[in-house]
């Protein structure tokens, strides 16, 4: 079989003032016609550097030598004149960020237009056929009204869906896809693959997915490259890979990657149902913003956590899932009363926490603890690491000398990993690992009760990230730290999580242990996100049916939306009652929390 | 995300053994050395500056006393005039020494004043927000609003001429603009993990402005600072052409100029030397200013 793209010893160069840095190295790898060729790595593995290469869209400071082959032109070679005949046409690319990759001030429809101007020298009512038919078969709903939008009007799943549409308009022979769902919430996640997949059956474009997520690769793809530093580690189909790994670094990334269907480590033993005697108790906890729309506009109030309930016991670690906007980072903020809480209760220990005077706040503070998101923006980057870490023992014990507290800061770093000499290091001099594992450190150094870590682990590749969840549940069990792990991954938190809390527009949809929210989950939501969320496992997943329940994932502002999974509610009420009925939470007994639905019979999208 | 994975590749090498770290600022010096326009502009400054302090007191005539031997007298060697002198038999390279110094003393005074009201009131600004940050950006507002020459004028007919209201003056319209620059970058810092993570961790407002928010405003206050010297030196001479600067015997380089520019016709090396000095001075200072700014935003990384 002829081989569509064919690349053959390349290297990309960048040249930095630090010197030159060798992205990737010999590389090696092809794409036959109509297949998928997944490309896995952890981040700087240079694999998305391979094929912006061949598109000639590398940073200024970088070069490339080898040669990459389409169609039997050598790409590299390639005037920018020819090159751009090709590129949108015969190649076209899909990026991570759907926001940043559409101009903004432009329409849907004028950015789609330009394409095929260029490329088909198509224009006027000819061109606009052709737009409305692709929005149509990435499955963009009301296409017609969605031409005359601009990006910024079109949700992120969308906004995905028209640079699909788009990238697709001239019948590309190889689409290649950088981290295409990595910003995504799971659900959005699934319909986009499955649109790519449909695409690749009917059309017979060629798809080279660039991905770190091994369950996406073993979901869409017919075979797979392993790369790492820029360096070939092993290609296959996937079967063979997922099945028989030839090497120690494919293997490790497979063990390491967290499955949904069955934990990777061994469960702890689970606290038992929390005990009464009080450690956090949160009871009907609201967060609401005033949104302005303009200057003068009315005043609208998001409900950004609407009545929340929940105990923690001593020691336990709930995990908070739930999809972008769902308030489940605000309901970390507001217990941490970093935000201003509208109503509701949260007691600590006894003590009523939301009622507490400023000093009083700030004794409790040193028991309540936050990891955050971003490893590098949640350090200060003018600080040393040593001076972060430090930066509590300030505060909460100032009667240590400068010795003590350097002592106790190196005994802190050992406990999670950090080599001592990094103590006078700075944040950006680290890798994105090794800061999260700072922010650990920080949160833990005085031994407090509760850490709250909102997505502590989501931004950092799986190798790390397993080693991270392990350290989490080694300070755990030696301090009996009680965890709340927020994370919109449903296999991460399967992980770590003795109870499980599914948030949904500021509600809670389900609450259970972890293994009976897997096992047997009530709420038809949580039954569509553990659906979607991809195995990986090539066999499992080809079996596997996704759930598609009516309706997306709507704005906490639509007061209607909440009635999402009780439809038959939402017709025998008014307006007015629909905005203030809440489903109610009915203990099915075990600890099992589940929010009032209809069966979910009625819910599912008719085929 | 990929130059982060870059930065974490090239640093593996050197992360064991190695103790101490280069901080943001560190780095952007090291960039700063590697910039030859700025590296020119500060020997020449340099030069400047040590000139108009040492250079004085080695000259055979005083800024102030009149050879009487040398009245209008061209530039030349022999005389040990090398400037030439003015009307009144001063000689011109003493004066303009004086000049230069009077000049970066208001310019350093002025900006030092803008730094601190301006940073601090910034930062307390942007960090507080709400009512506070609206009442106190209105003020700066209002402030800008006032035609400063108009003020400057006021405040001199007030209290009569004088070097010092002269600084105050200056240093009361610069702050301004840094006050407003340093509150938008205060605003941005402030929705940052780390501030949160400082708040969480139990820190006053006080020491999160000044421990967390300030040391991060190193780079846009360092370059806004930079910029705003020539523009001090430029405004200063300026006033000084109007009359409304400092006064005679003492001098600066926008009085010099202005009475060069008198006697261009018949005296033209008053205008030349002191015009030469000021070009000098405010290139050299917006180069280094140019050059830092690339140095702490390598956009081009």
């Amino acid at each position: 079989m002829t081989k569509l793209l064919s690349v053959h010893d390349l290297h990309v160069d960048f040249a930095t003032e630090d010197g030159t840095v060798n992205a990737v190295r010999g590389i090696n790898c092809y794409v036959n016609p109509g297949e998928c060729l997944g490309v896995v790595g952890e981040s700087g593995s240079g694999k998305s550097q391979t094929f912006l290469a061949a598109m000639n869209l590398l940073s200024n400071n970088g070069s490339a030598r080898g040669e990459i082959n389409f169609k039997g032109q050598n790409l590299l070679d390639l005037p920018l004149k020819k090159l751009n005949k090709i590129r949108g046409s015969s190649i076209s690319m899909i990026f991570q960020d759907p926001l940043t990759s559409l101009t903004p001030h432009m329409r849907v429809v004028d950015q789609m237009r330009e394409v095929l101007k260029f490329h088909q020298k198509l224009s006027g009512a000819e061109a606009d056929k052709k737009c409305l038919e692709w929005l149509e078969r990435v499955h963009i709903p009301e296409a017609k009204r969605r031409l005359r939008q601009y990006p910024f009007e079109l949700s992120g799943g969308m906004r995905q869906r028209v640079m699909i549409a788009m990238a697709m308009l001239c019948n590309p022979d190889l689409l290649i896809a950088d981290e295409p769902t990595t910003a995504l919430d799971v659900t959005i996640q699934a319909e986009i693959l499955d649109i790519m997949d449909e695409l690749r059956r009917e059309q017979g474009t060629a798809i080279v997915m660039i991905t770190h997520d091994m369950g996406v690769v073993a979901r869409m793809c017919d075979r797979i490259q392993v790369m790492r530093y820029g360096e070939y580690v092993e290609e296959g189909a996937v079967d063979d890979i997922f099945s028989n790994p030839q090497t120690e670094y494919t293997r490790m990334l497979l063990d390491a990657m967290p499955r949904i269907d069955k934990p990777r480590l061994e469960r702890k033993q689970p606290v038992t149902a929390p005990s009464k005697d009080s450690f956090l108790n949160v009871d009907s906890l609201k967060v609401e913003f005033d949104i302005f729309n303009g200057l003068f506009a009315r005043k609208n109030v998001l409900k950004a956590v609407d009545g929340i309930s929940f105990d923690l016991a001593k020691g336990e670690t709930l995990g908070v899932v739930g999809e972008s906007g769902s308030g489940k980072s605000t309901l970390a903020r507001a217990i941490l009363r970093l935000l201003p809480v509208a109503s509701g209760e949260v007691s600590w220990l006894g003590a009523d926490l939301m009622g507490m005077g400023k000093n009083q706040m700030k004794d409790a503070r040193q028991d309540l603890q936050i990891v955050f998101q971003d490893p590098m923006a949640s350090l200060n980057p003018s600080m040393t690491i040593g001076s972060s870490i430090m930066e509590p023992l300030r505060i909460f014990a100032p009667h240590l000398s400068k010795e003590e507290r350097r002592q106790k800061v190196e005994a802190m770093m050992d406990r999670v990993g950090l080599p001592k000499s990094m103590i006078n290091r700075y944040p950006h001099e680290l890798s994105g690992g090794q800061n999260q594992r700072v922010g650990i450190a920080r949160a833990v150094i005085l031994s407090p009760k509760l850490v709250i870590c909102d997505e502590a682990v989501s931004a950092l590749d799986v190798s790390i990230q397993a080693q991270i969840i392990d350290l989490l549940r080694d300070l755990q069990k030696d301090m009996g730290l009680s965890l709340i792990f927020i994370s919109h991954d449903l296999s991460v938190v399967r992980e770590i999580s003795d109870r499980i809390l599914v948030m949904y527009l500021g509600n809670v949809v389900e609450l259970a242990t972890s293994d009976a929210l897997f096992e047997a989950p009530q709420h038809p939501y949580t039954k569509q996100l553990i659906s979607a969320v991809p195995i990986p496992d090539p066999v499992v997943e080809r079996t596997r049916k996704r759930l598609k329940l009516k309706g997306e994932l709507s704005s906490p502002l639509d007061s209607a939306a909440r009635l999402r999974f009780m439809p038959s509610k939402s017709e025998s009420l008014s307006a007015a009652q629909k905005s203030d009925y809440r489903p109610k939470l009915i203990d099915q007994g075990d600890n099992h929390f589940v929010a009032e639905h209809d069966p979910i019979e009625m819910l599912l999208v008719d085929e | 995300m990929i130059l982060q994975s870059f930065k974490r590749n090239l640093f593996k090498g050197v992360a064991d053994g190695e103790v101490s770290g280069r901080s943001l600022w560190q780095e952007a010096m090291l960039r700063l050395r590697r910039n030859k326009a700025a590296m020119i502009s500060s020997g020449i400054l340099i030069v400047l500056i040590l000139a108009a302090l040492i250079l004085p007191s080695f000259l055979p005539y005083g800024y102030e006393d009149p050879d009487w031997n040398a009245f209008r007298a061209p530039p030349s060697i022999e005389t040990g005039h090398y400037f030439g002198t003015d009307q009144n038999g001063r000689d011109l390279l003493a004066r303009t020494l004086y000049g230069t110094r009077v000049s970066l003393l208001v310019a350093l005074v002025a900006t030092f004043v803008s730094i601190v009201i301006g940073v601090s009131y910034g930062a307390i600004a942007g960090y507080m927000g709400g009512r506070i940050d609206q009442a106190m950006m209105r003020f700066v507002d209002i402030m800008y609003a006032l035609p400063y020459i108009l003020f400057v004028i006021l405040l001199m007919v007030i209290f009569g001429r004088n070097v010092y209201l002269l600084f105050a003056a200056i240093g009361m319209l610069e702050w301004l603009t840094m006050a407003r620059i340093v509150r938008g970058q205060t605003l941005a810092i402030k929705n940052r993990e780390f501030i949160e993570a400082a708040r969480a961790s139990g820190r006053s407002s006080t020491a999160i402005i000044f421990r967390h928010i300030v040391p991060n405003l190193v780079g846009p206050v360092v370059i806004y600072a930079a910029l705003t010297v020539p523009e001090i030196v430029a405004t200063e001479s300026f006033l000084s052409y109007l009359g409304f600067g400092v006064q005679e015997p003492l001098t600066s380089l926008g009085t010099l100029i202005a009475e060069g520019s008198d006697a261009m016709e018949v005296l033209p090396w008053l205008l030349w030397f002191p015009a030469t000095f000021l070009i000098l001075l405010l290139l050299s200072l917006l180069f280094i200013g140019d050059g830092l700014r690339d140095a702490f935003d390598p956009k081009d990384r």
